[in-house]
């Protein structure tokens, strides 16, 4: 319940072992990189690596594609990209072993692995340790395929014993199983077939240039299909848009008694079907020196149909003239002859085979896109995986041929990150106190238990606490739980809140709904001191009789008697709560050596005392009629420390031992602004304390609000009345639960954070939040 | 002033008519499209155009019919709020007074490119009915006196004539447009001042003297540019009236720069710089254009009159179209779609 305990680590290496430990970088839980490029420029030789991703381009070119296919694209945090070199090896050591056992046939598969195994730890030794496994296993008769498969179809592996291939499994995490499968180049195809029905997911080398080689290869082959079939789609949509236009138009030429075919054999004579806008029909009278005429056949919205007659000759021209007047032009199909009439059936029993033809298009779509779904979000994980590496370019500098990489993580984590890092030879990782480079502002990481982590929502929209200062979430959640319940005290609705909470987070992944489900809960308990389920105040009435022995329920809100309790009660919490919050300023005060705030400002030592003396009078005056209030109680307890106070800015200098304690303004300014800030002072603690009242009042007005709803009630018979009864509570839960909520949150706000809470300090943010968002 | 009845129906078929405006998702599936017929299917199927582009057929549209018919639905909507404005000659005519002088100055701007015939194809046919003149007729104008000839009965006719040119000399298109612009500007600004009440008369003469101020100093900066040597008072001549909002000795500073450089110091240090573009200074069409944009915006929320929500829903419907023409142009031209957000207010 606090602040975690950072630690600053710095990443050196080679530059051959950049993309690996950027890769490494993108998986390592809770990791806060800082952007050293920010200071590079001061230090001559160092530089920051400014590089365009290569990966940009295919990762739009994807976007756009799955956009069109309709495909949604996953987040590489799904899945795992690869698999480690040492459990590579360590999964052929285990190959080996059991193969040893098998029969002679698949001896001879094992002979190839040997062999395979021979090169590949030649090819090592000679490539340094930066070898491409499956770059290798490529170049030999042995296909090697890594990755992982749901686990219910491993049995399924064993119902087809047949088939020629070998597979181990490695080891089991959330219902999937990591391992290999062996075959030869021979059954290549088949295996594969048979991996990819048992959604076995192959995991790809670190071979970057070939992913993206081989990515790339597939995405230009799946699109090069699509954008083939949605041409052939496209054209078919034109030409049945353009036969129903020919049917529109034939249906305007009915008047028309004369066969199409004797129109289009006219030797001198160019006709011309189509629409023209109504604004351009009205320009045709312009051009009645043109060689044309138009013929209209009828009239619709917008639009004239019909066609224009024009010779052979001046066709250029004409067709010119109408296409700069937006006439859109029909062709009829080659298909038509004869009369309107015949050509009508004929253009309609055409378009309906097209229609069917542009169903089978459609299907041939959506199998492609279903065939290839898997493989292209497969693929768009790893290269958005490869771009989000790449861009972790941006927090690296280079000098003399090493990078350097700077982060935060936290303290506990030191060793996991080590053994994380470990894998990538020529890496130092060095760890060092947080706050050695003073040049970087410490990220802040909220650390609380299961009951209280909701409410860091609440501290984060205020602001991030800094690295040193106090955690204020369990004050805020323990404090809202209360309030909440207190004000809202109901067993039925609280229990309803909790629920829709629990559903709000379950189905919508609202943090707000865990929130939710705490205070329902708080309510619900309240409800259980007020006795109160949906507003019927005496339901629980026999439980606190017969079972718990008391004479009735605890608390009767609508009691007059209860009322005055009640309020004063409201406003001894809120004292508690103001003096709680002036202890965490003065305990952070002293923390950061602050002792202006620590001890002279109001909500200081000074303001402390003043605040709880005049309390204890008023206490003391009201309880047992006895007067404090004397001289030397007024100058002790109230009139020096509001003196700290006004004075808090020199004294504060003088506490620092700073020699300046002038004010800057001189000191009439000083006066008038000290005097109307102790005013200010003065009456924010009065408004503080009685803003709390609400507390009381929430109470009383939620009881007050039911007792409306069950009036209501009373005045209907049967299923109305529950009907009443079940609006009258959603109405109040909605209406009053979201007032109390905001109030709360104004008093944690304005009443209590403005005392202790600053919220100047720096989120942490792990590079896997930012891949996420 | 018009009846509170009318009043009161134009404002509520306004704020309905701009419930159905073009939202922030629907501008970026437009921008998404390929073609300029799926951005014609999509404005018939998915947006308030669809009643309008009901007759539309994607697949055989012109893009040049397709903004036309965008220009009349704007049009259409402005004559269907009319419906509700019984006073003869009333204010809200000026949409067609712009529209009439729009078409003068490209007739004049033809006729010094000797291309006159061409203006038959551009005319908006749909505004015709309206227009005090005939546009059919001004399409058979082949020189300035046939101009006007045609415009002899209307107040254009007196503006114009001094201009007409002598020989074989061209038309003074700048001077031509100063005195027409000044002339709609200034009766725009009689006309406010006649009928409205002094709150809406400053919310429109904001509107308006927003606009002509820019545009006074757009055309200042445009003249030191590339015509340096242009006396200082064929420059004051040029300026459309405004009220004065700009102080005269920036105006006359800027004027009276030397060079363009000059020019752009005095900009440089006043309140106009935030609207110029930031590398050299020079105003351009988006910024004036985005500043009304959000001014009409504001004034349509939140104003009480009328004839503000009015000008504003008509400068705003515009803005539309024009956000239309440039992502249907984008994409004839193949522009990527970022490149054409940029363009888009």
């Amino acid at each position: 319940m606090a602040i975690e305990k950072m630690s600053l680590v710095q990443l050196t290496g080679g530059m051959e072992i950049l993309d690996e430990t950027l890769e490494r970088c993108l998986n390592v839980e809770s990791f806060h990189p800082e952007q050293l490029s920010a200071f590079s420029g001061k230090i001559h030789g160092i530089t920051q690596i400014v590089q365009e991703s290569p990966y940009k381009a295919t990762l739009s070119g994807m976007k756009d594609l799955a956009e069109t296919a309709g495909i949604s694209l996953p987040s590489w945090q799904n899945s795992n990209p690869f698999l480690h070199r040492d459990e590579i090896q360590e999964l052929l050591a285990k190959c080996k072993e059991e193969i040893s056992d098998t029969d002679r046939e698949k001896k001879v598969l094992l002979q190839e692995i040997e062999k395979s195994a021979a090169e590949l730890m030649q090819k090592e030794n000679a490539r340094g340790p930066n070898a491409d496994f499956e770059d290798l296993f490529a170049q030999s008769y042995l296909v090697v395929r890594f990755g992982r498969m749901p686990a219910e179809n491993l049995a399924k592996i064993e119902n087809h014993k047949d088939n020629p291939l070998f597979f181990f499994s490695l080891r089991a995490e959330n219902n999937y199983v990591w391992g290999v499968y062996f075959t030869t180049q021979k059954y290549r195809v088949q295996v594969d077939d048979f991996f990819y029905s048992l959604y076995f997911e192959r995991i790809h080398s670190a071979n970057h240039a070939a992913d993206r080689d081989e990515i790339e290869g597939f995405i230009s082959k799946f699109k090069d299909e699509l954008t083939a079939l949605a041409q052939e789609r496209n054209r078919l949509q034109t030409e049945i848009e353009q036969s129903s236009s020919a049917l529109v138009q034939i249906e305007h030429l009915k008047s028309l008694n004369v066969s199409l075919d004797d129109i289009f054999a006219c030797k001198y004579v160019e006709v011309r079907f189509g629409r023209l806008p109504v604004d351009s029909f009205s320009k045709l009278k312009y051009y009645s020196d043109r060689m044309f005429f138009f013929l209209q056949f009828s009239e619709e919205k917008d639009y004239y149909w019909g066609a224009y007659f024009t010779t052979w000759e001046h066709r250029v021209e004409i067709d010119e003239l109408f296409a700069s007047l937006y006439f859109e032009r029909v062709w009829i199909p080659d298909s038509v002859h004869g009369t309107p009439e015949f050509a009508k059936l004929n253009i309609t029993a055409n378009m309906e085979a097209k229609k069917q033809k542009l169903v089978d298009v459609n299907e041939q779509i959506t199998k492609l896109i279903t065939n290839n779904l898997e493989a292209f979000q497969r693929a768009y994980m790893r290269i958005s995986f490869l771009n989000d590496s790449y861009d972790l370019r941006k927090y690296v500098v280079v000098y003399q041929n090493q990078f350097h990489l700077v982060g935060f993580l936290p303290a506990k984590n030191e060793r996991a990150f080590t053994e994380h890092f470990a894998e990538v030879a020529g890496l130092a990782v060095e760890f060092k106190p947080p706050d050695s480079d003073k040049r970087l502002t410490i990220p802040t990481k909220l650390k609380n238990i299961r009951l209280l982590k909701p409410f860091e929502m609440f501290v984060e929209m205020y602001g991030t606490p800094s690295y040193d200062d106090i955690d204020p979430t369990p004050f805020v959640g323990i404090t809202y739980m209360l309030l909440f319940g207190i004000m809202f005290g109901d067993l039925g609705q609280g229990v309803v809140i909790s629920l829709l909470g629990f559903l709000l987070w379950k189905l919508k992944k609202m943090e707000f709904g865990r929130i939710l489900m705490r205070i329902g809960a708080s309510s619900a308990a309240f409800g259980l001191v007020y006795g109160s389920v949906f507003g019927l105040e005496h339901v629980l009435d026999p439980f606190y009789i017969k079972v718990l022995g008391l004479a009735g329920k605890p608390v009767e809100v609508m009691a007059a008697s209860t009322i005055n309790t009640l309020l004063v009660t409201a406003i001894g919490l809120g004292v508690v709560l103001i003096i709680s919050s002036m202890f965490m300023n003065i305990v952070l005060g002293f923390k950061q050596k602050n002792y202006e705030r620590a001890v002279f400002s109001n909500n200081g030592i000074a303001g402390l005392v003043f605040y709880s003396s005049v309390l204890i009078g008023i206490i003391a005056r009201i309880t047992s009629e006895k007067n404090l209030f004397t001289p030397v109680y007024i100058i002790c307890f109230i009139v020096i420390p509001l003196l700290f106070i006004f004075l808090k800015h020199p004294l504060g200098k003088i506490a620092k031992k700073s020699k300046d304690i002038k004010p800057e303004d001189g000191i009439g300014s000083f006066l008038i602004e000290g005097i109307f800030e102790l005013l200010e002072v003065l009456l924010s603690f009065v408004t503080n304390t009685l803003s709390f009242l609400r507390v009381g009042g929430f109470i009383i007005s939620h009881a007050g609000m039911m007792a409306v709803v069950l009036t209501l009630t009373e005045m209907f018979r049967g299923s109305t009345s529950i009907l009443v009864l079940i609006i009258g509570n959603l109405f109040v839960m909605a209406l009053e639960g979201f007032i109390v909520g905001i109030q709360i949150l104004r008093l944690e706000f304005y009443e209590l954070f403005s005392r202790y809470f600053d919220g100047q300090g720096k989120p942490f943010i792990s590079l896997t939040d930012k891949s996420n968002s | 002033m018009m009846t509170s009845l009318s009043d009161g129906a134009i404002m509520t078929k306004i704020k309905a008519m701009y419930g159905k405006r073009l939202t922030e998702e629907q501008y970026r599936a437009l921008m998404q499209k390929k073609t300029v017929a799926e951005v014609a299917a999509y404005l018939k199927d998915e947006t308030g155009y669809s009643e309008a582009l009901s007759a539309v057929q994607p697949g055989s549209i012109h893009r040049g019919q397709l903004e036309n018919m965008l220009r009349k639905t704007r049009f259409n909507r402005y004559l269907s709020l009319m419906r509700y404005e019984f006073q003869k000659e009333s204010f809200y005519d000026y949409v067609v007074k712009e529209v009439e002088i729009d078409q003068i100055l490209q007739m004049i701007r033809l006729l010094n490119t000797r291309r006159p015939e061409e203006y038959i194809l551009q005319y908006p046919a749909f505004i015709e009915k309206k227009a005090a003149f005939s546009f059919l007729s001004l399409a058979n104008v082949r020189d300035f006196d046939g101009l006007l000839a045609l415009l002899a009965k209307t107040p254009y006719a007196n503006l114009l004539r001094q201009f007409r040119p002598v020989g074989a000399e061209l038309i003074d298109y700048t001077r031509c447009e100063v005195a027409l612009q000044s002339f709609y500007y200034t009766g725009l600004k009689e006309q406010i001042k006649k009928k409205f009440s002094k709150k809406t008369a400053l919310q429109l003469n904001e509107i308006f003297d927003t606009y002509t101020e820019l545009t006074n100093i757009n055309n200042i900066l445009r003249y030191k540019a590339y015509f340096p040597k242009t006396p200082y008072a064929e420059i004051r001549k040029s300026m459309l009236p405004t009220n004065d909002r700009i102080p005269k000795r920036f105006m006359d500073e800027l004027i009276e720069s030397p060079d363009i450089d000059k020019a752009r110091d005095a900009l440089v240090h006043s309140p106009y710089v935030k609207y110029t573009n930031g590398k050299d200074n020079i105003f351009i069409e988006y910024e004036l254009n985005r500043i009304r944009y959000n001014l009409c915006r504001n004034y349509l929320r939140f104003s009480q009159s009328t004839a503000t929500v009015f000008v504003s829903y008509m400068i705003l419907s515009m803005v539309e179209i024009a956000n239309i023409t440039t992502i249907i142009e984008g994409i004839r031209y193949g522009v990527p779609h970022e490149e054409i957000k940029k363009m888009i207010i």
